[in-house]
């Protein structure tokens, strides 16, 4: 078991090493992805800003739901 | 937070088995004096997905305090397992996809294409109808693996044990391949 640790921290380093030698991209893609999520509360914005609920989730609820998804 | 971890730990590799299967790098996999599986699905991690996990954490504190819910210590607690549940279901079906790379070869399309579909996880399982929430809540638990948790934080949306029993019986049943993972620190994943 403590093998299988220590292997994983290992991976885990070299992957962290890895990303880091491309420091731009790796800010890029978090900048991407961060603003995909965007995107996602804003379309629930919209939705919910014409309907009050979808069956029993409000709007924050549902920004709830889609962020534990995210 | 789920597809952001599972992308962070997982998804690399998992989708990257039909290359190897491809090219024949399997084998060194193969060869080497650990748990193939372990090899196979823990060799890179995307960090920077844990970053937007992060930020989805502080926006399922935005919208709780939105809708004035405090959750207590066995929501929470609940919560962070269902999490763990929902990354062992998207595990399990995409090993399970990726497996068919044995027979096909090139399976990427299965691959990513369940990743796409996993998109359909993050609308409220309201806006299903019945048959699509049957199939896709209990046969193939891609539904209730969000709505399940958003569920269990916000109270008035559910009983929180029946939702755990349905969580944990869409995972075993459906997939006990993944429970072999899921089992992570005993037998037979570590013993070798």
């Amino acid at each position: 078991m403590r093998r299988y640790i220590e292997i994983y921290s290992i991976m885990l380093r070299n992957s962290l090493i890895r990303e880091l030698s491309f420091k731009a991209n790796f800010l890029l893609w978090m900048v991407v992805e961060i603003l995909w999520f965007c995107g996602q509360i804003v379309f629930f914005s919209i939705i919910f800003a014409n309907v009050d609920r979808i069956g029993d989730w409000t709007k924050w609820r549902s920004c709830c739901l889609s962020a534990r998804t995210k | 937070m789920i597809a952001q971890l599972f992308q962070a730990f997982f998804f690399v590799n998992v989708a990257n088995i039909p290359e190897l299967v491809r090219t024949g790098k399997l084998d060194s996999l193969l060869v080497l004096p650990i748990d193939s599986q372990f090899a196979v699905s823990t060799k890179q991690f995307s960090l920077d997905s844990i970053v937007n996990a992060g930020l989805g954490g502080v926006v399922v504190c935005v919208a709780l305090s939105r809708l004035n819910v405090v959750p207590d210590l066995t929501s929470i607690l609940l919560y962070l397992v269902a999490l763990g549940f929902g990354i062992a279901v998207h595990y399990s079906i995409m090993l399970a996809l990726a497996a068919v790379s044995f027979w096909i070869v090139r399976a990427q399309g299965l691959v990513y294409g369940y990743f796409n579909f996993l998109n359909i996880a993050r609308y409220p399982d309201a806006i299903f109808p019945w048959l699509f929430r049957l199939i896709f809540g209990w046969i193939i638990p891609v539904v209730i693996i969000a709505n399940i948790p958003a569920r269990l934080l916000i109270k008035s949306l559910g009983q929180p044990w029946w939702l755990m029993l349905h969580l944990v019986t869409g995972l075993e049943y459906c997939f006990p391949p993944v429970t072999r993972l899921l089992e992570i620190c005993p037998q037979p994943l570590f013993q070798r």
